[in-house]
């Protein structure tokens, strides 16, 4: 290495997805990636910065287009050692043909490590042991990368045994499923394949730790202001005789399209904080007011379609363990819609469910004059929007950027996830951090609140860890945010 | 078989081949192959007997035929109309413009030239100056050209404006290619190398347009002789014109007269009398300061058919005599095409061969399922690295495998997919891309072959699912040095290999990848199929 900021080349066989594996380790979605070899024409850098210091470097380059003739060059070749690529590059810098191979070979003979992409879901050939052997004849610090595109694992003994001859470490990974902490364990192979290497690499997984615990301490600051806003919500309108169902309409509209904006802003900060520019789970407008607004479905979601439920959920409403499916965050704000629903003309159109339960889930009082709408007396609300939060971190941070089936997205959030947030898993003592923050926030006391928010942070901060390391547990069953059983419903 | 193809043809055959590759992409390869064979059998063996006894111009202008027959029958209704007919009415209506255009701008000329207003009469040598001469440069300059590259023996590719044109054409595209290289995407990088690749492919067919422009010059010179013709009789015939000669210089009748009798050479033996006298000569020379007054009417009036006869013998005839160049060399052209180049050799075959449905599993995907492993024993495996089958007939076709598919290659499942397909059984098989040989080495008994005896065709197994390198291009340009230009080579791909068989169906995505990149290499007779249609 040249430079104390290691530089990794990304090399491959054209269409192997050496972009994808790129996006990812760099938490770049704007690598361009295609299905159509030849996407990449010239080497590309991508430094990770962590406070404008630039601490490890990765280069996408093209494909190899001449394998055999590079190979049989090189191994022609009769000068000093140390000048081979050089030598090949000037000698081939000139003709077309040659064009992709020098730029690819270029960083390697700048002295950048290798990272070697290939797709193990396909057989071994003589062009990838020709590639294989290029690398080996450079010299430089290597790495095999089985990027496993598809769920075909048959040919991975053949590659596996035929990377042991060439490379210092071979890894598995998938750039279209990988997570935070597969990340991490690529970088922390990257030491092994150069003892050089080692000081530096190890400076670059802590800076990439620190920054991870530091989007996770802004995660929770971001989801307890949220929290704090929602719950907190108090309107009040004056009211004259006849106009009391008009004012009721609009009162709901106002807190639907409150909560709406609120909780979106929220999400759109987290999702920048994890750099995903393209990658959205933003919610069609629509599903707010209208058909989800009293759908069966999310009354069912909610539990709140047995009046008593709702009539003994005071504080302790969240002993009864009301679920929330993942697929709430697929029908948008059905359930604020609902909630809400439940005050003013939305409870008339439920015929059924009585206004009073609605008063009561909302805390709207009507003395005299006046209208009022919150603060929310239903802590219930506070688990539904800290489920919502944890699960819209839980997909942002388990879509690899390198990852490009946007389609695939709308899946995730399909009715079969099944019931459950992570919040029903919580200890009593959890809860109550929630339970005294959610009365801090009723009584508004301001030193209270401050002291109640900061350990509904930490106890944020502790379960977002735990998301982004695989280990927490989430819906009714156990394991619903562990990247394979997620990435199985897309 | 003269006049069977025009240009309005080769337009409709382009046309049709681009909506079978659009057919081809929907429906796949069967869809084409089952209506090519029905259009042969109903209605081409019937009439010709035997497709290998046809030559393949007439197979396939038949083919052409009963394809626009059904065009019209289906689409015509719907006011769709083949850009072949769109060609000729367009040339039709440009043969017409330019010549009308000729013939105004002859007429406007000459009538606003023939103004004699009674004060001087008409510069003669203006009048051969403008309308003789000139043309007669013209005509010149043109036939030297043609003469000098007659001599050098320089084909039409090498003509200046062609070239020009051709070179500005690709250069431009090539750098526009190199300057969005690194803006656009992989799919669109691949469609422009594709756009390049088959205009190169078409070069051939661009000369054929050189010739319907060079028609054009001559029908607008055609008119332009006429209108002159025409305009100068009308003059003679309705108004009082006359003409005479002046010179500074000290030119004699006499001298004049000499010339004027050069001139009038080619006619002067069937009409004696175009031409003035030297009376007539001494009596129209025009002496400014003299004035008109002493210069005798008849000799005024004496040049008149001598003008006309010029314009038609030097202006009209020699552009009849380039019309009818034109039109012959035209056809010249027509028929000197390269048939191979046409990329007709797959209607060929869809035409040719029977097609295989049983059950809806063809051939090759029946033997390469129901036995696998019992087909690949040591009894069918080759012991040599080369095999042929065993019946010697027809010219023989080369298959190259590469090496690492070789020894898993179901020979006898291939060998009778590949029959069937090439309609020969003399098929040779070849190792390809062995590590540590050259491909001239693995080539060898190839290029044996090719040095004496004339080779059907080469294939070459490839599987799909390997993107096309600039390394397989290289190989291909290496094949077509010591294959020739125009032997048919066929790319045969297949998918991914299964555990049971290693002759899969190939990916539509990646079939379409590898059809771009190859005809991004501009060569016309190479086409990329799959082994095992879809």
């Amino acid at each position: 290495m040249k430079t104390q900021i290691p530089e990794f080349a990304i090399i491959g066989h054209p269409n192997e997805g050496k972009s994808s594996v790129l996006s990812t380790l760099a938490e770049d979605d704007s690598v361009r990636i295609s299905p159509i070899p030849g996407e990449t024409v010239v080497c590309q850098n991508f430094p990770v910065r962590i406070d404008g210091r630039e601490i490890i470097r990765f280069i996408d380059t093209p494909g190899f287009q001449n394998p055999r003739q590079t190979l049989q060059w090189l191994q022609d070749y009769q000068g000093p050692e140390e000048q081979m690529l050089a030598s090949f590059i000037t000698a081939h810098q000139d003709d077309p043909a040659f064009h992709d191979d020098c730029e690819l070979l270029g960083p390697v003979a700048a002295g950048a490590g290798i990272i070697f992409v290939v797709d193990g879901s396909r057989p071994l050939r003589h062009v990838d042991r020709a590639e294989m052997e290029i690398l080996r004849l450079s010299g430089a610090p290597r790495m095999a990368v089985i990027n496993c595109k598809e769920e075909d694992a048959g040919y991975l003994p053949q590659w596996q045994s035929e990377f042991r001859k060439h490379f210092n470490a071979v890894r598995l990974f998938n750039s279209c499923r990988a997570n935070y902490r597969q990340r991490i364990e690529l970088l922390e192979s990257l030491k092994a394949i150069d003892q050089q290497l080692e000081p530096v690499l190890k400076t670059v997984i802590n800076a990439f730790q620190e920054d991870w615990e530091i989007r996770n301490m802004q995660t929770a600051t971001l989801l307890a202001a949220l929290l704090q806003d929602i719950l907190a919500y108090r309107r009040s309108v004056a009211c004259g005789k006849g106009e009391e169902q008009h004012k009721r309409l609009q009162l709901h509209r106002e807190y639907l399209d409150f909560v709406t904006a609120r909780e979106q802003q929220a999400q759109q900060a987290i999702r920048h904080l994890f750099k995903h520019n393209i990658f959205n789970l933003e919610l069609p407008p629509q599903s707010i007011l209208s058909e989800d607004l009293f759908s069966k479905r999310t009354w069912e979601f909610l539990g709140l379609s047995d009046r008593q439920i709702i009539l003994a959920g005071a504080l302790g409403g969240a002993a009864l363990g009301v679920g929330l499916d993942a697929a709430t965050i697929g029908t948008s704000f059905g359930l604020f819609s609902a909630v809400g629903g439940l005050i003013g003309a939305g409870a008339t159109a439920l015929k059924g469910k009585e206004l009073l339960s609605g008063v009561r889930l909302l805390g709207m009082r009507m003395g005299g004059e006046q209208l009022q709408v919150g603060p929310v007396s239903n802590i219930q609300l506070l688990y539904i929007l800290l489920d919502r939060g944890l699960l819209f971190y839980a997909h942002v941070i388990n879509w690899a950027h390198g990852r490009r089936d946007y389609e695939g997205m709308h899946n995730l959030m399909g009715p079969a996830s099944g019931k459950g947030g992570f919040t029903r898993h919580w200890h009593r003592n959890q809860r109550n951090i929630c339970d005294h923050f959610f009365r801090a926030v009723q009584k508004g006391q301001e030193g209270v609140l401050e002291e109640a928010s900061v350990a509904l942070q930490d106890l944020l901060r502790d379960q977002l860890q735990e998301i982004s390391e695989d280990r927490a547990a989430a819906g009714a069953t156990q394991g619903q945010t562990d990247g394979s059983s997620q990435d199985s419903n897309a | 078989m003269k006049n069977l193809w025009n240009i309005a043809d080769l337009i409709d055959l382009h046309y049709f081949f681009q909506t079978d590759e659009v057919l081809r992409q929907k429906q796949g390869e069967s869809a084409l192959a089952k209506r090519d064979r029905i259009i042969y059998l109903a209605k081409i063996e019937p009439q010709l007997g035997k497709a290998d006894d046809i030559p393949p111009r007439i197979l396939v202008r038949k083919w052409l035929a009963i394809r626009r027959l059904q065009f019209s029958q289906e689409r015509g209704q719907e006011g769709h109309i083949l850009p072949g007919t769109v060609w000729r009415e367009l040339a039709s209506l440009c043969c017409g413009l330019f010549f009308l255009a000729g013939l105004f701008t002859g007429a406007g000329l000459a009538a606003s030239f023939l103004i004699y207003s009674g004060t001087a009469p008409l510069n003669v040598s203006s009048y051969l100056g403008v309308f003789v001469f000139l043309q007669l440069l013209f005509i010149a300059g043109q036939a030297l050209f043609f003469l000098y590259r007659w001599t050098q023996r320089i084909p039409m590719e090498s003509t200046v404006l062609y070239v020009l044109i051709g070179r500005l054409l690709m250069r431009g595209m090539d750098g526009l290619r190199r300057r969005l290289q690194r803006k656009i995407t992989g799919q669109q990088r691949l469609d422009l190398a594709a756009l390049v690749g088959g205009v190169q492919q078409r070069k051939e067919l661009a000369v054929l347009l050189i010739w319907p422009a060079f028609i054009l010059i001559q029908l607008g010179g055609i008119g332009f002789n006429l209108g002159v013709f025409g305009a100068t009789l009308a003059k003679v015939v309705f108004s009082d014109i006359a003409f005479g000669w002046q010179s500074s210089l000290h030119l004699s009748a006499s001298a004049v007269a000499r010339l004027v009798q050069w001139i009038a050479l080619p006619w002067s033996w069937v009409l004696p009398h175009a031409s003035p006298s030297l009376e007539q000569i001494q009596g129209s020379q025009l002496v400014l300061k003299e004035g008109i007054a002493h210069l005798t009417t008849g000799a005024l009036v004496s040049w008149w058919p001598f003008l006309c006869a010029a314009v038609v013998v030097y202006g009209l005839l020699p552009r009849l005599a380039l019309l009818v160049l034109g039109l012959v060399q035209q056809q010249r052209a027509l028929d000197k095409l390269h048939f191979a180049t046409l990329g007709i050799r797959p209607l060929l075959q869809r035409m040719a061969s029977p097609r295989i449905d049983t059950n809806g599993i063809t051939e090759i995907e029946r033997v390469a399922t129901s036995a696998p492993s019992t087909e690949r024993n040591a009894d069918s495996e080759p012991a040599a690295t080369q095999v042929e089958a065993s019946i010697p007939e027809g010219r023989p076709w080369f298959v190259l495998i590469p090496d690492e598919l070789y020894e898993d290659c179901p020979f006898p499942a291939l060998t009778d997919s590949l029959s069937s397909r090439t309609g020969s059984a003399r098929i040779t098989y070849l190792r390809s891309g062995v590590p540590g040989a050259s491909e001239t080495e693995n080539l060898a008994p190839l290029i044996a072959t090719a040095s004496t005896a004339k080779l059907a065709g080469v294939l070459l197994l490839q599987e799909a699912w390997q993107p096309p390198l600039r390394e397989t291009e290289s190989f291909l340009q290496e094949l077509r040095r010591v294959a020739g230009n125009t032997l048919p080579l066929t790319i045969l791909l297949i998918g991914r290999p299964t555990a049971a068989t290693l002759f899969t169906k190939v990916d539509p995505g990646q079939l379409q990848i590898w059809r771009q990149k190859m005809r991004a290499t501009g060569d016309p007779c190479l086409e990329v199929l799959p082994l095992v249609p879809s």
